[in-house]
């Protein structure tokens, strides 16, 4: 099965035989350095981020107990309130208050 | 009357009919195939379209002292391809992802984070065939990145490494991930048996609305600090994130998710088309750089498949492994492929929110993948 599978991937690959340099230029560019390297730091990045991941409950957790209520962001601090709009709302709603007090 | 003639016979030279070559008239036929797909079969459109178009008006062929082409500094194709060439734009569009981004099937299932690095694989196996085919390292990344199925990484890095070739590698990197539902059932079935293929796996928890806040702060810091060269990705990815997980700045998100990234979206594949000319595309190096692509999105299916069934050997709860799959970061096209293959042989059988775990790491992977690239190879 695997090697129908290599069959299947390197058909493009020997499409171009041809012009095709070989390990030459792979060498030469210290190409399989640079691809193992880089399979290694994608690796480690997205295991660290994985790790974190699962100790993401432990440290809100932990700052939650340092720092409680305020110091995080909830949910129920959404924007509306405290807006230019929501001012001039209220503004223009003290002011009809105000009017009918002076009417009255 | 002779004036007349003359200046008629003048005004003839600067007509398109006059400087109309073939590969320009080749070039056009590609852009409006380029339309027709997009239209007539959906094909990522939103891209292909503006991609076509770019085309056809890129090539209309100019008389001599026109200097209307994009590459005449000062003209209006000149000024907004610069947000292609100057790597502007796809970082915006990485924030508009990061906008549309839920993160929270990853942060419930932070193991199948690891399946989204294994995809990344067929990236740098591509980018040795494509220097053992005689590009030269840097065109090679490029060329190599078409298999993170990541369009604007592809337009990013390629602006950066191997500008030329950028018309080629975004046209394959859109192709492939508009043929994802063809592309990846056979190898996922090739490298799957059918009791791995029915294997259930639990539902995900939840992720806390906390965790999903302190995520991008945290994402960033590790990703960026292991690879810097990343940052424009990256840092737009998970700025755009926290606009939206953070409840505070719903009007920018909702701005980062629709109208910017729309905008942008416009200007990023309309631009990449008119750069697109006939003597950089219609070379044989075009059609290596469509075989390579095929070749990437292959071995990143598969690297993602045999990477589950790796983990496997280790764990308890087992993984369905053609979860794997989803590590190409095609969001959402390969984690609905996963979904009906999956159900070919349980109908019952739920796979997709596993798969979106490894497919929006995925996304993260393609963008550490590329930020390497750029720090060696540039």
């Amino acid at each position: 099965m695997s090697g129908v599978l290599i069959a299947v991937l390197l058909l493009p690959v020997s499409l171009f035989a041809d012009s095709l340099r070989g390990m030459d230029a792979l060498l030469e560019h210290d190409a399989f350095l640079i691809a193992a390297t880089g399979v290694i730091v994608v690796f480690i990045a997205l295991l660290f981020v994985s790790v974190a991941i699962a100790l993401l409950p432990r440290i809100i957790g932990w700052w939650s107990s340092i720092f409680p209520e305020k110091t995080v962001v909830i949910s129920s601090q959404r924007e509306g309130s405290g807006t230019l709009q929501s001012e001039i709302a209220a503004a223009v709603a003290l002011a009809h208050r105000e009017h009918r007090k002076g009417n009255s | 009357m002779e004036s007349l003639l003359s200046s008629l016979a003048d005004f003839w030279g600067t007509t398109a009919f006059s400087n109309a070559t073939l590969p320009n008239i080749i070039m056009i036929v590609i852009g409006l195939l380029s339309i027709g797909l997009a239209i007539t079969k959906n094909f990522e459109p939103l891209l292909l379209l503006p991609i076509g178009m770019g085309l056809v008006v890129g090539n209309i062929p100019l008389g001599p002292d026109t200097f209307i082409s994009v590459n005449d500094e000062g003209s209006f194709f000149w000024y907004i391809y610069q947000g292609v060439g100057r790597g502007i734009f796809p970082p915006i569009i990485f924030l508009g992802i990061g906008a549309m981004t839920d993160f929270s099937a990853m942060l419930a299932n932070p193991r199948l984070i690891l399946l989204g690095a294994a995809a990344q694989t067929g990236i740098f196996l591509t980018f040795l065939g494509a220097i053992a085919l005689g590009f030269s390292p840097g065109e090679a990344g490029a060329i190599g990145i078409i298999g993170g199925a990541d369009g604007p990484t592809s337009i990013f890095l390629a602006s950066e490494l191997a500008e030329p070739l950028i018309g080629a590698i975004a046209i394959a990197a859109y192709s492939y991930m508009a043929l994802v539902p063809i592309i990846q059932p056979p190898i996922m079935r090739l490298l799957t048996t059918k009791e791995e293929r029915l294997i259930r796996m639990a539902a995900p928890k939840g992720s806390s609305k906390r965790a999903l806040i302190v995520f991008p702060v945290v994402g960033i810091i590790l990703t960026a600090a292991i690879v810097p060269a990343a940052l424009p990705l990256l840092g737009m990815l998970f700025f755009g994130n926290l606009l939206k997980e953070s409840l505070v700045t719903n009007r920018l998100a909702e701005t980062a998710r629709t109208s910017l990234v729309d905008a942008v979206t416009i200007f990023l594949g309309f631009s990449v088309g008119v750069k697109t000319s006939a003597s950089d595309f219609l070379t044989a190096e075009s059609l290596q750089i469509f075989a390579l692509g095929a070749l990437a999105f292959a071995i990143a299916t598969a690297a993602g498949v045999l990477f589950a069934k790796f983990m496997n050997l280790f764990l308890k709860e087992k993984i369905n492994p053609l979860v794997g799959a989803a590590g190409v970061s095609a969001v959402p096209n390969s984690a609905r492929v996963v979904q009906k293959v999956g159900q070919e042989c349980d109908p019952n059988n739920f796979l997709l929110m596993h798969a979106i775990a490894p497919n929006v790491a995925g996304v993260i992977g393609s963008a550490i993948a590329a930020g390497y690239l750029l720090s060696v190879l540039k």
